[in-house]
This record gives C-alpha cells, sequence and structure tokens, in this order.
C-alpha cells in the first residue's frame, strides 16, 4: 500500500509541484492549503510524513508542527522554507520539524528527504 | 669706578629714604596739633635748616613757642588728617598776615572752628578745638560746657545709637534664616496653590471634552470615534445589558475588539528584543513578516510609540498611492510645519533628511503591498545616512522585496518571524486587554477557559481576540459572570455549524449550476 503524505503549501504552483513530485513517486498525496486545513485533516486521518511550508497565511508552520508533534510525537515532519535567514534551521528544529528543505529546490533533494524518513 | 658705584648707591638711598621739607612740616603740623610741641618744633627746625625762607614753617615755630607746652591728646588717624589739614590752612592764612593775633582772637577763632565741627558731627576734633580754646582762655565758660557736658551727651548718644544699631543686626542676623525659610515655605505654598488651582481649571475644562488615548486630539464628550484617527473612544452603543455586565467587571468597554491596542501588546518578546537590538545599534534595515493576524501592526504602532525618544518615529499604515504623498509626510514631521505649500523635489527631499539632525524612523505596513515605483524610492531613502526602515507584511513580502528590490533587501539585517503566541503569552494578551478596558485579572474567564482559547485560536492574536469576543457576548446575552472551559467548547461548535453550513451552501450552489 503507497505510504500517504500531507502537503501543507500556500502557493497553489508550489503545491502543484510537490504533488506531481511525490505522486510520480507512487506515494498517496493529500494536498491543504492552510494550517488549519492540515490539523484537520490530521485528526482524522493517519498519515507517514507531512511536507509542511513554514510561512502560511494563518497559523505558521512552526505552530502547526508544534500541534502536530504534540498529538502524533513519531510522524516525521519536513519543513519547506524559503525563509532563508540564518537561524531558521534551529528555529524549525526548536519547532519539532526532522528536516528542512529550502526553496526553490531541486526534485531530488525532496524525493531523498522523503525517502530518509520513510523507508 | 667700585668707589663712585658706592656714592652712586650711598646717593640712591638718600633720595629714598630723606624726608622732603614739605613732609617734615606736614609732620611738624601733626605733631603740634597733637600737643607734642617739642616734636613739632625738632621737625619745624629741620625744615627752616633745609629752607630757611619757608614761611609757614617759621611761622608755626614762633606760635608755637609762643603758646609753650600742650596737653597730649589721642585722636584717630583720620581725625589728625583732617585737623592737619586745616591747620596747614591755618597756617597759610597766617603767613599773608603780618601781625600776630592776641590769645582772645585765636580763642575765638578756635572756638567757631569747634562749633563749626560740633555741628558737623566731628567730635573728636570739636573736643581738640575747644582745648585749645581753653589753653587761650582757661575761663571760657562756654568752651568748658561743651567740653563737659555737650559733647559727651553726644558720644554718649552716639555709642548707644551703635549699640542699638549693633543689637538690631544681632537681632537680624538670629531672625534672617528663619525668616528666609518662612518666606520660601509661603511662597511654595502660593505657587502649588496656583498651579492647583490652573489644574483645577483645566480638569475641569477637559472633562468637558473627550481626548482619544491614541492620537491625544480633542472630540466631543459624547463621540464614539476620535475625529481625527477614528479610535474607538467609548462604546455609546451598549445596551443597558451589556452596560450593566461591563460593570460588574469595572470594564469601561468591550475589551476584546478588534481595534489596535498598543499598550495590550503581548508576546513576541524574543522578537521585540531582536528588533531593539538591531534598531539600538542602528545596523540597517528591519523586515517583520507573519500571518494574518500575528500583530504585525500592532508592534508597529507599539514601535511608534515607544521608540519616540531615539528616533524621529513615522508610521505608513500602507504603502501611499504615490511617493509625493511620503515625502510631504516625511518633510512635515521633520520640518514641523503641516500647512506648508512647499513641494520637496526627491533632491531637497534628500537634503533636507541629511541636514536632519535626528535619525528617522519609517514604519512602513503593508509590506506586501509595495508597488515597483514605491519599492525603487524606497530604495532611494534607504541609502539616506539618518533614514531606518521597519517594513511589515505578509510572508511574501520577503520573497517580493527579495525578487524585485535586491539593493533593499541586502540592506534588510533582520527578518523578525511573527509566529503565534504561546499558551503564556496568549494569557498575558486577555489580562492586558482586561486591564486596559478598566478591569482586573482574568474576570469573567477562568484559567481553563484561557487555555482553551489558546487551543482554539492557535496561539494567534487576532484569533484569540476574536474568540474571546464571542464568549463575552454570549455571557452578556445569558447573563453569566463566568466563562468556563466549556463555554469555550461551545465556540468550536459554532464554528463547525458554520462551517457545515457554508458546505451545504456551497453543495447548493454546485448542484445549481449543474442543473443550470
Amino acid at each position: 500500500m503507497a505510504k500517504s503524505i500531507l502537503v501543507v503549501e500556500d502557493y497553489p504552483e508550489t503545491l502543484k509541484l510537490f504533488e506531481q513530485i511525490l505522486t510520480g513517486e507512487g506515494f498517496s498525496v493529500k494536498a491543504v492549503e492552510t494550517g488549519e486545513k492540515a490539523l484537520d485533516a490530521i485528526a482524522h486521518k493517519k498519515f507517514d510524513l507531512v511536507v509542511l511550508d513554514v510561512m502560511l497565511p494563518r497559523i505558521d508552520g512552526m505552530e502547526v508542527c508544534r500541534r502536530i508533534k504534540l498529538a502524533h510525537k513519531d510522524l516525521p515532519v519536513i519543513a519547506a522554507t524559503a525563509f532563508d535567514v540564518p537561524d531558521i534551521i534551529s528555529r524549525c528544529k526548536s519547532a519539532g520539524f526532522d528536516e528542512v528543505i529550502m526553496k526553490p529546490f531541486e526534485p531530488d533533494r525532496l524525493i531523498a528527504a522523503v525517502n530518509k524518513h520513510l523507508l | 669706578m667700585k668707589k663712585y658705584l658706592v656714592l652712586f648707591f650711598l646717593l640712591l638711598a638718600g633720595v629714598v629714604f630723606a624726608q622732603s621739607a614739605e613732609e617734615l612740616y606736614e609732620g611738624a603740623v601733626n605733631k603740634y596739633f597733637l600737643g607734642d610741641n617739642a616734636g613739632a618744633v625738632v621737625l619745624l627746625r629741620r625744615v627752616l635748616a633745609d629752607q630757611p625762607d619757608n614761611d609757614k614753617a617759621r611761622v608755626l615755630l614762633q606760635q608755637i613757642e609762643s603758646e609753650g607746652a600742650a596737653p597730649v591728646v589721642a585722636t584717630p588717624t583720620t581725625v589728625k588728617r583732617v585737623v592737619a589739614t586745616t591747620l596747614r590752612r591755618a597756617a597759610a592764612t597766617t603767613t599773608t598776615l603780618p601781625k600776630e593775633k592776641t590769645k582772645e582772637e585765636k580763642a575765638n577763632e578756635y572756638f567757631i572752628k569747634a562749633q563749626e565741627f560740633f555741628e558737623n558731627g566731628d567730635y573728636l576734633i570739636a573736643k581738640a578745638y575747644f582745648r585749645r580754646v581753653l589753653d587761650l582762655v582757661p575761663d571760657q565758660q562756654e568752651a568748658q560746657s561743651y567740653l563737659d557736658e555737650y559733647i559727651p551727651e553726644r558720644i554718649a548718644l552716639i555709642t548707644k545709637m551703635d549699640e542699638a544699631k549693633e543689637a538690631v543686626k544681632d537681632i537680624r542676623t538670629k531672625i534672617e534664616a528663619p525668616a528666609f525659610l518662612l518666606y520660601l515655605l509661603v511662597s511654595l505654598v502660593l505657587v502649588f496653590g496656583f498651579l492647583f488651582g490652573l489644574n483645577t481649571l483645566y480638569c475641569s475644562w477637559r472633562g468637558k471634552h473627550l481626548y482619544c488615548p491614541e492620537c491625544s486630539s480633542r472630540n466631543h464628550l459624547n463621540a464614539e470615534f476620535c475625529r481625527k484617527c477614528g479610535y474607538r473612544l467609548r462604546a455609546s452603543d451598549l445596551s443597558p445589558e451589556q452596560n450593566s455586565w461591563f460593570c460588574k467587571f469595572n470594564w469601561s468597554k468591550n475589551p476584546f475588539t478588534l481595534n489596535v491596542i498598543p499598550e495590550a501588546y503581548a508576546g513576541h518578546k524574543t522578537e521585540i528584543s531582536m528588533i531593539a537590538e538591531k534598531l539600538a545599534t542602528l545596523s540597517g534595515h528591519i523586515l517583520i513578516v507573519g500571518g494574518l493576524g500575528t500583530g504585525k501592526t500592532t508592534l508597529l504602532q507599539w514601535m511608534e510609540n515607544h521608540l519616540k525618544e531615539k528616533f524621529e518615529t513615522i508610521y505608513l499604515l500602507r504603502p501611499p498611492a504615490r511617493t509625493d504623498e511620503l515625502i510631504d509626510l516625511v518633510a512635515a514631521t521633520i520640518t514641523r510645519r503641516t500647512n506648508h505649500t512647499h513641494r520637496y523635489s526627491i533632491y531637497e527631499f534628500q537634503k533636507l533628511c541629511r541636514q536632519y539632525k535626528r535619525n528617522i524612523l519609517l514604519l512602513l505596513d503593508e509590506a506586501h503591498e509595495f508597488n515597483e515605483e514605491f519599492e525603487q524610492f524606497l530604495r532611494t531613502l534607504g541609502d539616506l545616512p539618518n533614514m531606518y526602515l521597519v517594513m511589515a507584511g505578509l510572508p511574501q513580502a520577503r520573497e517580493k522585496l527579495k525578487r524585485d528590490l535586491p539593493a533593499l533587501f541586502d540592506r534588510i539585517v533582520e527578518t523578525v518571524l511573527l509566529g503565534s503566541l504561546t499558551q503564556q503569552e496568549t494569557k498575558e494578551l486577555i489580562l492586558n486587554r482586561i486591564k486596559n478596558a478598566g478591569g482586573e485579572g482574568f474576570g469573567p474567564f477562568t484559567v481553563a477557559a484561557t487555555e482553551k482559547i489558546f487551543d482554539l485560536g492557535y496561539g494567534i492574536p487576532r484569533g484569540i481576540l476574536k474568540i474571546c469576543d464571542w464568549l463575552v457576548t454570549r455571557a452578556v446575552r445569558a447573563n453569566q459572570v463566568s466563562i468556563e472551559a466549556k463555554d469555550v467548547e461551545a465556540y468550536t461548535e459554532q464554528i463547525k455549524m458554520a462551517k457545515l453550513g457554508e458546505d451545504l451552501e456551497m453543495a447548493e450552489k454546485s448542484e445549481e449550476k449543474k442543473d443550470g
């Protein structure tokens, strides 16, 4: 059975790109645009991994990650961000992210990161 | 050679130390008047030895010799000088007189002078003259009366007056310090009284108006919104139920409106300290990014109020349509002229800013809405040495600046991400809002309710305020004095119902489209 991945991204183009890359690798992908929808989806369905944008329009990715980790401690969460400030890695780590990939990214970088946590 | 030198020095010493005939004559006059006739005679003889044709000295010598010995009178130096001068004049007069006066004439002359001195208050001199009168005419009763009665009486009177003056001076010294303190005290009381009166008048005058806590402008007592900045001054539309419910908690208004209240700002302490650090060192520009309702605007307005001492702070609610507007605003702020008609060109504006002695902090909201023209203008502004920019916007503002304006982006030294509040910060926000409305503590919220509010609001300030507002409105309707966790859960149900309603509406619309 294909592993299920939740992708949270507010930019429709980027969200579509995530979906295409991950579906192409044989994963089952659920795509949502906001943190609230992501938390709602996680509350109703079991996912194997979450790819989460840090800069979301309402609840930011850091807070979403904190809440995911509170309910599902072992669920891997990968941060995808273009917020390239010096301390972004440490901030993501303290919020509970398992890995950070910087945008724009190569598809291989995303696939490697996902596989690292699923396989 | 040595011999001449010695002689020269001896001569010089002689010149220096030798008394002139005039000096000797004056000395003689003094001695004569003091009764030292023998001393006067010695000096006069020395004068005549040097100057045999000195008439003054010769006449005086003759007079002394004719008078014989006289009693010594001790007089003060000043008196001596005056008397000596008088005598000199007398001597000068005598030189012109070819014949000598009789004893009675001289006594009469002395008597007149003595009286003159007596009348003028020079009692010691007068006394000396009267004595001389008595020396010449011992049975002169009038002179005797002066010496025995009038002069001692006057001197006694003067002594008494002096003593009285001293006593007054003593008393004055003793009472001067306390009197000064008393004077100071009375003055202070008067000044404070005056200021108090002035303040009372001012307060009574102020009481007739309503002042905006945001911009301090004066409004009508019944105004609901500030006429200048639009700040909600009072909840004039409070129903009697709302009013009585708010009164239970000493609230003057609903604390949970979505109005920006910088004083009630809570949380983001790390972010604020990061901004403060960069502004303290004047490192460069700052960008604040955060989602909707995370408190960017409130933070900018808080900065506007709290950084006024260090900077000339200028807050822009949103990017202006034209750059001229920003030029006008900044120029008006730094020239302190709101009604100027002069339009500054960009070069004049640059010059004006450079000449301004303070650092200018431009607080720009809605940075994600900057257009190309404004961004280019910002780059020019950002290059001014005393201009610092703090921009705040949605997360995409950063990408936009990076892409469209790399030169300005390079000068951003700190990008601050305003995230959600923690549970503790959420409680702090609720407390601050209640305090701002006049209340105290969490009342009517229980601690469990505030924790539930944090969960539901995801720590987003605006979300938290909306939930609190909903809960307060519900509590007022039900006249409920306590808001508990179960009430917050009711909000969740309400949201779910609303969502369901929206979904149903959407489904109906899509079906209608299909049918159509």
